[in-house]
């Protein structure tokens, strides 16, 4: 005769061990896996296209660029993307943002992120779309301060036309109707020496860009370049390059007066 | 008792064990017979414990051999223990189980015990209407019954109880020292008991080893543990005269002073009107006489004393 | 065998009837619902912030951020090569249209022995396992235990045993408990949700050669499978604690310590590489399987397996040793 256990327990020992057998199971096949990868794949892709794209189709604001666009300098961490984003959801009710900008980006790189699927995607479904970019080309190429080279400056803004034309073409084919908002470049060198040629160059971009944006339909350029020519201490950050919170305010009533006098246009339009 | 015939349940020879640099225990050489009561007495820090724990084999012994029913306990550990059951110090069980949880833990340990044999014990012990509740309910006396319970599961021919009636009170010990009698008379089994109390030793067991400073200094059957002399008190004046007196006496073996002018003496039971006689024709007044309970001191005394005066 | 499942039943029946292992589930039970509102609440945050809960803006926005986070010029290069090749795996992700983290109970479940599994389930193995020994040494019926007759090693092989079943009950139960719970709010579907796995980190690169889909539920079973084999290792150096310490409370102390002080090194000095070698920076095994990048390199699965092994295997070695030696005194 042997002594019986409780029945509750019993089955809880049971259970345990069915439960160390199933986890043991997990175990081999995971390292089964990791090491030898199942030939079988699930070919990708294919699996959720039927799940669709874009559920949501409320109003969508996609920004683009460089650090201006995230917002680096202001303190309060809004930059203008937010500035804009509350004023159009106070006007618009509920409302999407996308802030694809990454700091330090050139319209290089830009040109390649916006040819990437899900950014068109992005694109395709925004209704207002803004844009910062050139400052990094800019800057960064033509030299040191000091001495500036025209040359290299010169090579890259050919670069940046061809660029920016590549990036609006693409905006354009993914998004032919809503508008975009362009920020012209300003100078935050304007009170150092050698602000001759920092201005000219900087007026030499800027006009590229217009010309650039010209090109295409409702693409509006909203400049800056004023804001940041008198006293530029008061509106920009401590790393004199960035502006700070008043120079994004700027920059935002600057594109929701663009953003409002087109929006009229439209409604003009329909009527 | 008729058991000569049969191997002794428990032999231990020539066991000792260092700790350290300290020997703990040294030496230790004795036996218990089958249905024997077996006392194995001395003061606490003596080696009681430790030998006791080496005989369950819950410590290496550094020397000596442990036969248990005829296994040696180190080769043949097993077999040795099925015939032990103990109780180690407290007894200590899961106190978050039930009696019968716990007994039936025990019983999946010992093998061969059927669930009928532990309604047996419960009825021994008589725990028969708490053993469903949890032994954190319990009393002492309880536990302490509880834990004899487990020893006996599995028919032990060897019962081994560390000090069982700590702790106890007087009616706990009358109804233990009953019990443990029953155990060796209607199931013939064998109990070791150490013990500091020398009377408990004196109403529960047939033989005893006396162990101090871990040796054995006497073995015996306990009826001849107290042969020899009782203690007597005396008091009388003056003081000085009446010990020289009584130290000429032939048949008083030990003589010590103790405080306040009382003087301690072993003499035959009948001699000590005698003595009484003696220290009154040489006018010396007797105070009083007093007939003391030995205690294990006084075996102390009187064996250290015996020596020194042999 | 009999004999066998008779001890292993002793030992479990006084595990389980410690109550130990209630608190244990009562405490997975408690945090299990805060974790999942914690969850849920950042992703509404995500969804009003972003105005859209189409998880392809989420990820891409998450992507961005990540890209932002990598720009900034203060982070140590170990951080930002593991930025780098997490933006790698979710870019993987929205290219091929899988959503990481379409919300329902087994992508809960998925995500918790994900992050569990490097202290969480760790520290509640801890509790059930410290005292597995060292609370019969305390409450003193380790002489009741060692004088049966049963050979010492079979009374601790039958400890191991039940424990091992054990920290099994305990991984389950987390998992139906998260499960049952976060259901609640994220739904019971979504265990047929396709998962990558197979990613591979190779010199900063991200290697998708051998990327697969697999379902979701197969996922989480391997998951847990490695959690298990982490949870094991910790058990079986506790058990070996609870073998050499006589006091549950120390026994528990120097675990956790062990526990944390793995978990922080590996933060605070990626490049201190001898870290690998200790068992506690290895527990991270899901970390192979979902393709989040090691902290300190040149750590692989049969490297983490290998030193997980050695370690469990001296602990018993030890454990073993210590207990059918020691005399047991007071």
């Amino acid at each position: 005769m042997r002594i019986k256990g409780h029945p509750v327990w019993i089955a809880f020992s049971l259970f345990s061990l069915f439960a160390t057998l199933v986890l043991a199971t997990g175990f081999g096949w995971a390292v089964k896996d990791v090491l030898r990868p199942s030939s079988d794949r699930i070919p990708a892709g294919e699996v959720q296209e039927a799940a669709g794209r874009g559920k949501s189709k409320e109003a969508l604001l996609v920004s683009l660029g460089d650090s201006l666009t995230r917002g680096t300098g202001d303190t309060s961490g809004q930059g203008y993307v937010s500035r804009v984003k509350e004023a159009l959801r106070e006007k618009n009710g509920t409302l999407g943002a996308v802030n694809l900008a990454v700091k330090g980006q050139t319209s290089d790189q830009l040109k390649r992120q916006v040819k990437k699927k899900r950014v068109r995607a992005l694109l395709g479904d925004a209704r207002w779309i803004t844009l910062t970019i050139g400052g990094n080309d800019l800057f960064r190429n033509s030299g040191a301060l000091e001495e500036l080279d025209p040359e290299g400056a010169e090579k890259a803004r050919k670069a940046y036309r061809q660029n920016l034309n590549e990036i609006l073409s693409v905006i354009r084919q993914e998004n032919p109707s809503s508008p975009v908002f362009m920020f012209g470049l300003y100078n935050p060198f304007g009170d150092l020496g050698e602000k001759e040629i920092s201005n000219r160059l900087v007026r030499e971009w800027n006009r590229t860009l217009s010309e650039v944006a010209g090109d295409y339909e409702k693409v509006v350029v909203v400049p800056v370049y004023d804001i940041f020519q008198l006293n530029p201490e008061k509106v920009l950050y401590s790393d004199r390059f960035h502006p700070n919170r008043q120079g994004y305010e700027f920059m935002a009533v600057r594109l929701l007066q663009a953003l409002h006098r087109q929006a009229e246009e439209v409604s003009a339009d329909d009527r | 008792m008729t058991v000569e015939a049969n191997p002794p349940v428990l032999r231990v020879e020539g066991l000792s064990k260092r700790i350290g640099k300290r020997m703990i225990v040294r030496d230790l050489d004795f036996e218990v017979k089958q249905g024997e009561i077996y006392g194995f007495l001395g003061p606490n820090g003596a080696g009681k414990t430790t030998t006791i724990r080496m005989l369950v084999g819950l410590i290496q012994p550094t020397e000596g051999t442990i036969r248990i029913a005829g296994h040696d306990l180190e080769r043949e550990p097993l077999k040795a223990l099925q015939h032990v059951g103990c109780i180690v110090e407290n007894p200590e069980l899961y106190p978050y189980l039930t009696g019968r949880e716990n007994l039936e833990l025990f019983a999946r340990m010992t093998g061969d015990v059927s669930p009928k044999r532990i309604d047996e014990v419960v009825r021994l012990v008589e725990l028969g209407h708490r053993i469903d509740d949890k032994v954190k309910t319990y009393s002492l006396g309880m536990k302490q019954r509880l834990g004899i319970a487990q020893a006996l599961l599995g028919r032990p021919r060897l019962l081994i109880l560390d000090e069982p009636t700590n702790g106890l009170d007087p009616a706990g010990i009358r109804e233990m020292r009953h019990f443990i009698h029953g155990l060796a008379r209607d199931e013939g089994i064998s109990v070791f008991i150490s013990s500091h109390i020398l009377h408990e030793v004196q109403m529960l067991c047939d033989r005893v080893a006396i162990i101090s400073k871990g040796r054995i200094i006497r073995t015996g059957a306990v009826s001849r543990l107290l042969e020899g002399d009782p203690p007597v008190e005396w008091e009388f004046s003056p003081l000085e005269q009446g010990v020289d007196l009584l130290r000429s006496l032939s048949y008083i073996t030990a003589l010590e002073r103790l405080s306040e002018g009382r003087v301690l003496t072993r003499i035959p039971e009948d001699r000590i009107g005698e003595a009484n006689q003696i220290l009154a024709e040489a006018g010396i007044r007797v105070n009083t006489i007093r007939r003391k309970t030995p205690t294990l001191e006084d075996i102390f005394l009187q064996m250290t004393e015996g020596d020194s005066i042999a | 065998m009999r004999n066998w499942i008779g001890l292993v039943y002793n030992e479990l029946l006084k595990m389980v009837k410690k109550k130990r292992v209630l608190v244990v589930l009562l405490i997975t039970a408690v945090l299990i619902p805060i974790f999942t509102y914690g969850e849920y609440r950042s992703l509404q945050n995500t969804v009003e912030q972003m105005g859209t809960s189409d998880w392809r803006s989420l990820l891409q926005q998450r992507i961005i951020d990540a890209q932002n986070r990598l720009s900034s010029s203060r982070l140590p290069e170990e951080w930002k090569q593991q930025i780098k090749l997490n933006i790698q795996q979710q870019q993987y992700y929205l290219d091929h249209d899988i959503n990481p983290t379409a919300p329902g109970a087994p992508t809960f479940v998925r995500g918790f022995v994900e992050e569990a599994v490097s202290l969480f389930l760790p520290l509640l193995v801890v509790v059930v396992a410290s005292d597995i020994v060292s609370s019969e040494h305390s409450a003193g019926t380790i002489k009741l235990l060692l004088t049966r007759p049963v050979r010492r090693w079979r009374i601790l092989l039958s400890k191991y045993l039940a424990l091992l079943l054990l920290v099994s009950f305990i991984m389950t139960s987390t998992a139906v408990l998260g499960y049952l719970i976060s259901g609640v709010i994220f739904g019971y579907g979504g265990w047929d949700m396709p998962v990558f796995t197979g990613f591979q980190a190779n010199g900063g690169e991200l290697n998708t050669e051998s990327v697969h889909l697999i379902p979701q539920w197969q996922y989480i079973l391997m998951g847990y499978g490695l959690a298990w084999f982490s949870c094991i290792a910790v058990a079986t150096l506790s058990f070996m604690v609870s073998v050499l310490v006589r006091s549950t409370a120390a026994s528990i102390g120097i675990m956790m310590a062990a526990l944390i002080s793995g978990s922080l090194l590996t933060q605070l000095a990626p490049t201190w590489t001898a870290l690998k070698y200790l068992a506690f920076t290895n527990l991270r095994l899901t970390d192979y399987l979902s393709g989040e990048p090691s902290m300190i390199e040149g750590m692989t699965l049969p490297f983490s397996l290998t030193i997980l092994g050695l370690w469990s295997l001296v602990g018993l070695v030890v454990a073993f040793t210590v207990f059918v030696r020691r005399d047991v005194l007071a």
